[in-house]
This record gives structure tokens, C-alpha cells and sequence, in this order.
């Protein structure tokens, strides 16, 4: 017998459901797992690892507290990784811009500089610059872990910006010309709205990426001064000692400023992922 | 677009809430541990200026025992008591906390290599003495061990060659590592098993003990696979080290590269029968903390161990209420005992008054009345052996008791992976152990892949 395409219809939407299900269970699990492990004892967790707590108490966020300057922690990394982002975001968008629109001379050693960036490991550059750092007395300060982290975020950023600024329609900037727009004006007023979405997604992985930096925040820090949260983490584990219950209430103090950056920013990303996929 | 710009306003505002709540929540957390102050490692000057007039000796300390760690109390008792004492009066620390010895370790190579070690390093172990040694960053403590008799009478012969580089030692050992087993009296008696007195007599007999408690529905031992394979590994080191001359002296060797050996293969033969015949299901990729659950819960009957887990045993948070009491300790079969001297903490700082303000704080460290302390506080085994260990103690911890009273009775010491193998080696041990486990590789193919591991430090 042959379905109706009103039937047929009907077994896509729900088909697309199951799917959309799917995936949405498959991102959301482990936050709720975490989430829900946090009001877990000790034993309970490592008793079974889906159990259900037994009572809902916050012993687990005020041990997490006790064990770990997190608060403290918590603080640098919202600076740290705050100003990281700005000035990535800053210097990339300038720099991505120039490098898509503009032919000059050493264009290409640039664009190479900056890609072979990529490729250094962060243990082969811990010592030189341990030894930099301390010699511009920016050891254990947040301004030095700025640096670092802008640095290290440049390179990904800078590709995925250079294809952005790419999907933009030069006859855009060649109008406001025409209508007497100053390079600046044209850039500021006419470019950077357009490529809001590309400069969100880079901000956001910038975000993602320094915010679960360890290397670094241990190398090159000292005190409690410029420690980020990751290290606040290893308080938990140990030896012989792990706390899985702190560490759980604290992965959920900690992970929550990400999501709700997400939330607030998530329209801006989708748009910039999927800006150019129909472009022929 | 107002519905927009007000989601926006809500966020943000969330975002910020959080930030400031968690700010004003926290209490300076692990801040605790440290003692009076906390700046950089191999910064500011040797000597600071007290209200009094005092010179003051500040020793940079990077101290791994803060947070969770099982000796952070312990350590944080030891720095202040120290600073009470007539050679530490003037002295004052300045602590960096890096938790765990993984990320210790991590930073400490960083400073062995870059010259600027903290005037007291630790030790968190990783073959990290003979790397300071040989670069020179650290200092020789001979002369000081020479010019007091009594100190270096602490020490037995194999704790200090533990720590001799060329010919000089640079590390002070502060506890000596055992291990046996723990074994759940209640799950014995419901098999029907009379637990032996010190020891199974042999390997055979330990296992008509594991076939009973099978038959009684229990499951005999602990075992893991994850994280350096912890457990299985003090089962191997046992199989090795209890297998006559050959095998002990085997187990007794440094970075060991010849894994095909007889002894070595028979060994990881058992191994791969317990896995399959006398463990948990999941202790394939298990690693420590979820095997030992099992054992408070009484969900396993033997678990191999050191004495460091005695106080989880009366924690009402890892083991049920009176646990302590169910639990009887035993050596491995044929008398069999692990036991490696564990290495030790080294001096750092270059200039004279630290160097001697540092050996003052590793000679209190290593004083009688400390070791004890720290078998009270943390379970750490003294490293002197004629120690008098006060009835009060012994009194309150029986199962501490009977660990001090049954080391005496081994027959045969041997060593641990973790101790005495390359440090790959162990990483291929703990990545094999699910394949041999599983029997996707035969007993020689598991030595062979140890060997493989082992020969890449010699090229």
C-alpha cells in the first residue's frame, strides 16, 4: 500500500525528533550526570555511577569550598580569560581582515608565521618562556597569562575569520567608498557588524579554550594571584584522597558561566557556522 | 526586540551573580594548608628583616600536600611546628601549592631544567632525584649526613643508596613504602575460610582460599587496569617477587628491561587468571578509588594495599559504620611483603644560610617524634626501623599495630613497578593489562610489549 505524503510527513517530523533527541541527550547527560553527582556521597559514587543521590544536600559545595581557593580561583579566571578574549577578538579581526581583502608584500610569510604557530607544543615553549616571563617580572601575574593565552589563540581564530571576512561581498565596502566612507569607517561601520557572528564564534572558542588551560596556568604562576580554575580542580584529587563529590559540586560551579555563555550567544554561532555552506 | 535585549540584560546579570556569589562564598580554600605566606618559587631576597631586628631565612617550598592529599594535614602540623623549634625560629616559608604529584612533578622537571628549584624540594617521586642530581640544581648532603652520626644512624643502608646519585647522596628518605593485605574477616567466615595467621604458605593455597569464597557467591580480589593499574600491579610485583632467587632479585632491580623471563611470564599467566576467574567485572578499566569501594562495601574479600588506607577505613564517609573492625591484614603468600625505600626530599637553594636552614627542616622532618607522628596522622611507615612506637598508638589503631608487628615477619621483601620501572613501562603495563585481561594477547606477548616499552630508554 502506498503511505500518503501527509503520513509521510509525519514519520519525517517525528523521525527528525528522535534525532534531535538523540543529540540533545547525548550534550546534556553528562552535565546533568555531574550536576546530579554533586549532591552524591563519596560512596555513593563510586558505589554506581547512575545511582540516584540519597538526599539532596549542599555538604558537597561547602567542602568544595573548604578544600580549594576556588573562589579566588574562580575570580582570575574570569579576568584572565575576559581580557584574553577581548584582546583575541581585537587583534584578529583587524588582522583576518587585512590578510582577506589586501595583496602586499610578505602576505604569505605572515599567513605562514602565524600557521606554523599551530604546530609548537606548549611543552616546548614552557621553558623559554618561564625564563622570559621572569625576566619581565610578568611571572605569576594575570597580565602574563593574557599574553599567553591571546597568543595561543590567535592562529585558530585568525583561519576562521579569514573565511569569514571571505563571505562578505567586497562591492559592500566599495559602495561606502563610492559614498565617501573612510577605510576606517568603512571597516568599523560597514564590515565588523556583518562579521558579528564570526567574531562571537572565535570569542567563544578562545572562552573554551582558556578557561580549561592547565599547562600554563601551572608553569607560569606561582600563588593564588593569577591561578585559574583548572588547577582549583586538582585540590580534589589527591593522592590516595580523591574527593569526587567536591570535585563534582565544583565542576558545576565552574562549568556554569560556559553554558550560560552559550545560551546568551548560541543564535550568533550557529549563524557564523553555517554562513557560506549555501554559497555557490 | 525588547523580549531579546531583556533575555540579553538576564543573562548577563546571571553571569555576574554567580561570579560575585562564588567570590563572597569562598573562604580562601587551600590557603589554609600554606604557612605564612605565598609567593613564587626562586624569587625576593635569602633573608628578610623582622619587626625585631631578626635576620630571617625564607625557604621557598613547593609543597604537593595541600587539598584532598592524605598527608596535608600532616605537612601543615610539620611547617609551623618546625618554625617553633630553636633552628627554625628564623625561619620562614614561603609555599607555592601545586595539587598532585602528577602536576608537581610537571613543574618541578620545568625548574630542574630552567635552574631555579625551590630551597626544599620534594620528592613526588617519577625518577625525579637522579634528574636533579645530574643537573647539578641540587645539593650534596654527604658532609651532612657524615658530620652527625646520629641523624644518618636513622637511616638503614637500602634507604640511602635508594637516594645516592655517583656516589653522593642528595635526597632524605622520609618513609618507607609497604604493602600486604587487607582482607574482610566477615566475608572469610561466611566462605567457611579460616584466614591464615601471618600468611598463605604458597600461591596455591591462596587460590583453594579465592575458589571457596567463589563458591560462597564472593568475590575474592581486587583488581584495576586505569591509572598505572595500581592494584594489579602490587598482585604482580607479589607473583614475581615470591618466585624464588630469580624472581625476588628481579623484583628487586632497578628499570628492569627483560620482561620475557620466566618468572615474569608465569606472573602475568596468574594475573590473567584472576582477571578472568577471581575479580569485579569492572575491574577492566577500573582504577582505584571505585575497587576500593567495593572492598568497604564488602563486595570483595581481599585487597591489596599499604597502611595509608587505615584511616579511610573508619571514615564513615568511604566505609560503612565499623568497618575498621572487620578488616584483618595478612602478607602477600609465601610470606611475601612489598617494600621500597621511597625517595627523598632534596635541598635546592644554592646560598649557605638556606642550604643549612633547609637540611635543619629535613633533619625535623626525618626526627623520631615526626616519623611517629606521621604514622599516626597519615598511615606513612617510618623510615627508621628500632623506633619505639608508643602503647597509646598502638592501643588506638590495632590495625596499625599489627602492620608494624607483621612487617617483621616477612621472609621476602621485593619492590613495585611504580617504584622500579621505567616510566613508559608502567604506562604500557596499565594500557596492556585490559588486552591480557581480556585475552586478546597471550601472557608472553603482554612481556614482550613490557620489553619493547622498556628497551626505548636505552636507545
Amino acid at each position: 500500500m502506498k503511505k500518503t505524503p501527509q503520513a509521510m510527513i509525519f514519520l519525517a517530523k517525528i523521525a527528525k525528533y528522535l534525532f534531535l533527541i538523540f543529540f540533545t541527550l547525548i550534550a546534556v547527560a553528562p552535565i546533568v550526570w555531574a550536576a546530579i553527582s554533586s549532591f552524591k556521597t563519596y560512596a555513593e559514587i563510586n558505589s554506581s555511577a547512575l545511582s540516584w543521590p540519597s538526599a539532596f544536600q549542599l555538604d558537597n559545595y561547602r567542602a568544595a569550598f573548604r578544600y580549594a581557593p576556588i573562589a579566588k580561583y574562580f575570580l582570575n579566571s574570569v579576568i584572565i580569560v575576559g581580557c584574553s578574549v577581548l584582546v583575541t577578538v581585537a587583534l584578529v579581526a583587524m588582522c583576518a581582515y587585512i590578510i582577506s581583502r589586501f595583496r602586499f608584500k610578505l602576505k604569505t610569510v605572515i599567513v605562514l608565521l602565524i600557521s606554523a604557530s599551530l604546530m609548537l607544543p606548549a611543552q616546548a615553549i614552557s621553558q623559554p618562556l618561564f625564563a622570559i616571563f621572569q625576566k619581565l617580572h610578568i611571572f605569576d601575574t594575570k597580565p602574563g597569562l593574557i599574553i599567553v593565552y591571546s597568543a595561543m589563540g590567535i592562529p585558530m581564530s585568525f583561519f576562521v575569520m579569514v573565511s569569514y571576512y571571505k563571505t562578505i561581498s567586497p562591492a559592500l565596502e566599495e559602495s561606502a567608498y563610492i559614498d565617501g566612507a573612510s577605510f576606517l569607517q568603512a571597516f568599523f561601520s560597514i564590515i565588523l557588524p556583518l562579521a558579528k557572528p564570526g567574531l562571537v564564534t572565535i570569542a567563544l572558542l578562545q572562552f573554551i579554550n582558556t578557561w580549561n588551560e592547565f599547562y600554563f596556568a601551572l608553569m607560569l604562576t606561582s600563588g593564588d594571584s593569577a591561578r585559574t580554575v583548572p588547577i582549583a580542580l586538582n585540590y580534589y584529587m589527591g593522592t590516595f584522597a580523591n574527593n569526587y563529590s567536591a570535585l563534582f559540586a565544583a565542576v558545576v560551579m565552574t562549568v556554569l558561566p560556559t553554558i550560560i555563555l552559550f545560551i546568551i550567544l548560541q543564535r550568533q554561532v550557529v549563524e557564523s557556522l553555517t554562513a557560506g555552506a549555501v554559497k555557490g | 526586540m525588547k523580549k531579546k535585549i531583556m533575555n540579553r540584560i538576564l543573562g548577563a546579570a546571571m553571569t555576574g551573580i554567580m561570579v560575585f556569589s562564588l567570590t563572597a562564598c569562598g573562604n580562601g580554600g587551600g590557603g589554609e594548608n600554606a604557612g605564612s605566606s605565598n609567593t613564587g618559587a626562586g624569587e625576593g631576597s635569602a633573608q628578610e628583616e623582622t619587626a625585631s631586628g631578626d635576620e630571617k631565612v625564607v625557604l621557598d617550598v613547593i609543597n604537593y600536600h595541600v587539598g584532598t592529599d592524605y598527608a596535608a594535614e600532616y605537612y601543615s602540623y610539620l611547617f609551623e611546628a618546625f618554625q617553633e623549634t630553636e633552628e627554625g625560629r628564623n625561619v620562614e616559608f614561603r609555599f607555592e601549592e601545586i595539587p598532585t604529584t602528577d602536576a608537581f612533578n610537571q613543574k618541578i622537571k620545568l625548574l630542574i631544567s630552567s635552574g631555579d628549584l625551590p630551597d626544599i624540594v620534594f620528592n613526588g617521586g617519577n625518577n625525579i632525584t637522579e634528574l636533579a642530581a645530574k643537573s647539578g640544581k641540587v645539593a650534596d648532603l654527604t658532609p651532612y649526613f657524615e658530620a652527625d652520626p646520629e641523624w644518618k644512624a636513622l637511616f638503614d643502608e637500602t634507604s640511602l643508596e635508594f637516594n645516592t646519585v655517583d656516589g653522593k647522596i642528595y635526597g632524605v628518605p622520609v618513609s618507607k613504602e609497604i604493602s600486604y593485605i587487607y582482607y574482610n574477616k566477615e566475608l572469610f567466615k561466611q566462605a567457611g575460610i579460616e584466614a591464615p595467621e601471618t600468611a598463605y604458605a604458597s600461591w596455591d593455597e591462596f587460590f583453594e582460599a579465592c575458589d571457596k569464597l567463589k563458591e560462597a557467591g564472593i568475590t575474592p580480589v581486587g583488581m584495576d587496569t586505569a591509572d598505572s593499574g595500581w592494584l594489579t600491579n602490587l598482585w604482580m610485583s607479589a607473583l614475581i617477587g615470591t618466585a624464588g632467587d630469580a624472581g625476588n632479585t628481579w623484583m628487586n632491580s632497578m628499570y628492569p628491561t627483560d620482561f620475557n623471563t620466566p618468572e615474569v611470564e608465569a606472573a602475568a599467566e596468574t594475573i590473567q587468571r584472576m582477571f578472568m576467574e577471581y575479580t569485579t567485572a569492572d575491574a577492566v578499566g577500573g582504577k582505584y578509588d571505585p575497587m576500593a569501594t567495593h572492598f568497604f562495601n564488602g563486595e570483595v574479600a581481599m585487597f591489596p594495599n599499604g597502611p595509608w588506607m587505615i584511616p579511610d577505613f573508619s571514615e564513615t564517609e568511604k566505609a560503612p559504620e565499623g568497618f575498621y573492625d572487620k578488616v584483618g591484614i595478612m602478607l602477600m603468600p609465601e610470606n611475601g611483603m612489598e617494600m621500597v625505600p621511597t625517595p627523598g626530599d632534596m635541598v635546592g637553594a644554592s646560598e649557605p644560610e638556606k642550604i643549612e636552614a633547609a637540611v635543619a627542616f629535613l633533619k625535623f622532618e626525618t626526627k623520631p617524634e615526626n616519623q611517629i607522628k606521621a604514622l599516626e596522622m597519615t598511615g606513612l611507615q617510618p623510615v627508621s626501623n628500632d623506633l619505639e612506637i608508643p602503647s597509646e598508638l598502638t592501643e588506638s589503631d590495632p590495625l596499625m599495630a599489627r602492620v608494624l608487628e607483621i612487617q617483621n615477619e616477612a621472609a621476602v621483601t621485593y619492590g613495585q613497578n611504580q617504584a622500579y620501572w621505567y616510566q613508559n613501562t608502567i604506562d604500557t603495563f596499565s594500557t596492556e593489562l585490559p588486552e591480557l585481561a581480556y585475552g586478546n594477547i597471550t601472557p608472553q606477548e603482554f612481556c614482550k610489549k613490557l620489553s619493547e616499552s622498556a628497551a626505548k630508554n636505552q636507545e
